[in-house]
């Protein structure tokens, strides 16, 4: 009976152990994303600038 | 005494151009009994204790959405009209254009609470109409509108414009509607003003700390 | 030209990996077992810990805020937006997990207690700062609101604690209470406070080295999408 409940706890804390490990790790892949996005935009810009030189 | 004729003329203004629509105050009027009905509906009339326990909270959800209303209403007739640009112009302090208007909004709830207040009394059969609630409401009424000014300042100024006013306003507002809505349940409840007298004293402090922090941030809001 | 090798951040993130990792070693195996919710329990470190962060974040834009409208210096409304934006991050797990916690220990997601509260409330004047931001597209008002909302909403972290604080102890029977029910812990090796104690310590110091390396990130992501307006400005004019 206790060893059931302990199980079902035990769902509990995984659950909310892999909130943090997913919050984190999805925000950090935006983040990664829209850098890249904005590296390429850069990119592009800088070219233009010195083709207009 | 050169201020306070300050204030109270951008007060004269925002009456003398209510008077001539009558706009606002409809609209927050209907909207509260609006509100009235649907409480009536929503909450189960036959048990007495139930109604007693409910209207306190009933009674604030109705000020603070006409409420908005009309800070909505206020500040984007400032905007469309120009108004606004038009006082900064002159040589007035900011504070005294941010207390004309705070006034001038709370003076337009207080008439709106004149008729929501007897409603209450007359739909549900609750004391209302004493002393101590109308204080209460007076003082919730003050900090309310003083802080929602300096927000609704900045949220008519925004793409989202009216819809803005709420999601800025009510995290902010929530500590002032608890303090409120307890005392309110005191007073009505005709308990001796020292059984819910630490509400009272947290609602003025509320007042306090919100109406002076907006009074000091306002200047920001308005310089362009 | 942009410095191929990012050192500072290298660093920030091997140490927010190390100190989260040693975090969960300590959490999983050194702390102390609590005798009635037991494994359950272990959500508690990282809960706090991201809690206490997140309204560490409100209190960073607070004064970034006030900096703000001292200098009109773009990087004070960088940082921040930047805050808020991780605030409400660790405030949404800081949620989520609580109610996680709660459920199995108190047999419901939610309560409105005073710690609850104020969270949520936070948590929707992130919400309210963010969508505020958002509806506004000239640069300087937008920094220019955004400030003047981050000095004012912080009033009502204290006061929304402070009101229903009140109303508990008022009607203590009422209400159930996170801090009642980590003040009942107990734990079953005698040091079991002390380890308690320097566990949370170290998940509270782990969290906010995070915190620095995901707001460094966001600092330097803004500033590049400031340099890619600019340029863009430039080709345009």
């Amino acid at each position: 009976m206790s060893d059931l409940m302990n199980f079902k706890n035990a769902i509990f804390l995984v659950a909310a152990y892999s909130v943090f490990w997913l919050g984190t790790f999805l925000y950090v892949l935006t983040l990664n994303q829209r850098q890249r996005n904005l590296e390429k935009d850069l990119d592009a810009l800088e070219a233009l600038v010195e083709k207009d030189k | 005494m050169s201020y306070l004729r300050k204030v109270a003329a951008i007060i004269a203004k925002d009456i003398a151009a209510e008077l001539r629509t009558r706009e606002m105050l409809s609209s927050m009027g209907v909207f509260s009994i609006l509100v009235i009905i649907v409480f009536n509906f929503a909450l189960e009339l036959t048990d007495r204790q139930i109604v007693l326990t409910a209207t306190p909270g009933a009674l604030w959800v109705t000020i603070i959405f006409a409420g908005m209303l009309g800070l909505n209403r206020s500040l984007a007739v400032e905007l469309d009209k120009g108004c606004l640009d038009g006082l900064l112009l002159t040589p007035v302090d900011r504070s005294a254009i941010f207390f004309g208007k705070a006034l001038g909004n709370a003076l337009f709830m207080l008439i709106v609470e004149v008729v929501v207040l007897p409603l209450f009394v007359v739909f549900f059969d609750v004391p209302l109409i004493r002393p101590w609630v109308m204080v209460i409401v007076v003082l919730g009424t003050l900090g309310f509108a003083g802080v929602g000014t300096l927000l609704s300042s900045m949220a008519v100024n925004t793409r989202a414009r009216e819809v803005m006013l709420p999601i800025l306003l009510f995290p902010v507002a929530m500590p002032e509607l608890v303090a409120a809505v307890k005392a309110t349940a005191g007073a009505m409840a005709g308990l001796p003003v020292s059984e819910w007298q630490q509400w009272l004293t947290l609602l003025i402090v509320f007042d306090v700390i919100l109406v002076a922090v907006s009074f000091m941030v306002f200047e920001y809001v308005v310089e362009e | 030209m942009r410095p191929k090798i990012d050192v500072a951040g290298s660093a920030l993130t091997i140490a927010s990996a190390a100190l989260v990792v040693t975090a969960l070693a300590l959490v999983f195996l050194w702390a102390p077992r609590e005798i009635t919710m037991k494994e359950v329990q272990r959500i508690f470190y990282f809960h706090v810990a991201v809690d206490w962060v997140g309204f560490l974040a409100f209190f960073v834009t607070l004064v970034a805020s006030i900096a703000y409208l001292r200098t009109r210096d773009r990087k004070w409304d960088i940082l921040g937006a930047a805050s808020v934006e991780i605030g409400a991050l660790f405030l949404t797990m800081g949620a989520v997990t609580g109610s996680l916690w709660a459920r199995p220990v108190w047999n419901t997601w939610w309560t409105w207690d005073a710690r609850l509260t104020t969270v949520a409330i936070t948590w929707l004047v992130y919400l309210a700062y963010l969508m505020l931001r958002g509806a506004i597209d000239d640069p300087q008002r937008r920094a220019r609101f955004s400030a003047v909302y981050g000095i004012v909403s912080f009033v009502t972290v204290p006061l929304t604690f402070a009101s229903v604080f009140f109303l508990r102890t008022i009607h203590p029977a009422l209400f159930a209470s996170s801090t009642e029910a980590q003040g009942r812990m107990q734990f079953e090796t005698g040091l079991g406070s002390a380890r308690m104690g320097m566990t949370l310590m170290l998940c509270v110091i782990a969290f906010t080295v995070v915190y620095v390396a995901l707001l460094r990130s966001r600092i330097r992501l803004e500033q590049m999408a400031d340099r890619v307006a600019r340029l863009q400005q430039e080709i345009v004019g």
